[in-house]
């Protein structure tokens, strides 16, 4: 009885509201920083700028191998050679040059012997398996510069 | 129940409350916010678009006609990957392929002209159609034929296409789009631009 009359006189009123202020302190606190974190985000990265419906997609990615001479592949994941390129399920594709001036790229996507869907086009060309830009099977994806002289082309694949 | 259990109780429930208060109007700017950071961005884009389609109409009839409804894209299409990342201004397409769907749709960039199919995209430069007269690309899929479209200035009436056998067709330019198919992939694809005869030569696909 002592000892919960004493408790009783530690959390007074006073106390709560002591508490209550704190704890609204904290919670503003907290969330005033996490939606500049979630600004922060880059646009089209993982999973946020995938297709609203109907894609069956789950897997994205963004690549490049630096400045590459014309008809170099460059493969996903960032390599030139076909024997270290890593295969998807890939149903869209694209290659885009975002340099000055103009460029010809091409997004292809297949085996070694046979190319399943692509496009061959200036600045920007993206592609999809299907007419429908639909998830689909396991293909290597690459793209490819055609003018001379060395140049960036970004890949961007779905999956 | 005890004074100081009831006390506790209330001390709990309302820093509970709150929280919960905070957090919603937290989130509530947050959300607010980010939609109007979209908003703004997409407004921009917007302005860009229209801008870049002002510049290339002069010499592209199709796309001095208005918008109308009959233009509109289809919402499968404005939602898949062709599109989804704002890149091209659907809002203000013009269709210019009926039998097979084609749209033209400025891009966001305010620069450049995109040509739409159901499973293409390609975005070449406003200078470029002014320029060279058309900007052709070759697109397929994995159980279509090979496309060849483009976006061809008022200049640019007829191309040829030399086809895989070295055969060379004239195919006739219709709402300024070239749109060819071929069960194989074409050679090259040739016209006389504003700025005199042009020749693009196509890579080969594997197994086409």
């Amino acid at each position: 009885m002592a000892s919960s009359r004493m408790a009783g006189s530690r959390l007074s009123l006073a106390a709560i509201w002591r508490l209550i202020a704190c704890a609204a302190l904290l919670c503003a606190l907290g969330l005033t920083i996490a939606p500049g974190h979630a600004a922060a985000r880059t646009p089209c990265q993982g999973n946020t700028c995938l297709p609203e419906a109907g894609s069956n997609y789950t897997f994205e990615a963004v690549w490049n191998c630096g400045q590459i001479h014309s008809e170099v592949h460059c493969y996903y994941k960032e390599t030139t050679s076909l024997g270290s390129a890593t295969t998807h399920t890939w149903g869209f594709g694209s290659a885009s040059y975002s340099g000055e001036g103009t460029d010809r790229v091409t997004i292809e996507a297949g085996t070694p012997e046979f190319t399943y869907f692509g496009g061959t086009g200036t600045n920007l060309m993206r592609a999809c398996y299907w007419e429908t830009c639909h998830d689909q099977e396991e293909i290597f994806l690459h793209e490819v510069v055609w003018n001379e002289g060395f140049h960036t082309i970004s890949g961007h694949g779905e999956a | 129940m005890t004074t100081t259990t009831r006390r506790f109780f209330i001390a709990v429930a309302a820093v509970a409350a709150a929280c919960l208060m905070v957090v919603t109007v937290a989130l509530a700017s947050g959300h607010g916010r980010s939609a109007h950071r979209q908003a703004s961005r997409s407004a921009v884009a917007h302005v860009a678009a229209v801008q870049g389609l002002a510049q290339l109409a002069p010499d592209v009839a199709a796309l001095r006609i208005a918008h109308s409804s009959n233009d509109t894209v289809d919402a499968q299409l404005v939602s898949s990957a062709l599109l989804s990342d704002g890149v091209a201004d659907a809002g203000l397409s013009r269709r210019v392929g009926f039998t097979k769907p084609a749209w033209f749709l400025p891009g966001s960039d305010g620069q450049s002209i995109c040509v739409l199919t159901p499973a293409s995209l390609n975005c070449p430069l406003n200078k470029d159609v002014e320029d060279h007269g058309l900007a052709p690309s070759m697109s397929w899929t994995a159980h279509g034929p090979v496309r060849i479209s483009g976006i061809a200035s008022d200049a640019v009436t007829r191309v040829e296409i030399v086809q895989a056998d070295g055969s060379v067709a004239s195919v006739p330019v219709t709402n300024n789009l070239l749109d060819y198919s071929s069960e194989h992939a074409p050679r090259a694809v040739r016209w006389t631009g504003p700025d005199g005869p042009h020749t693009m030569v196509l890579p080969s696909i594997k197994g086409r």
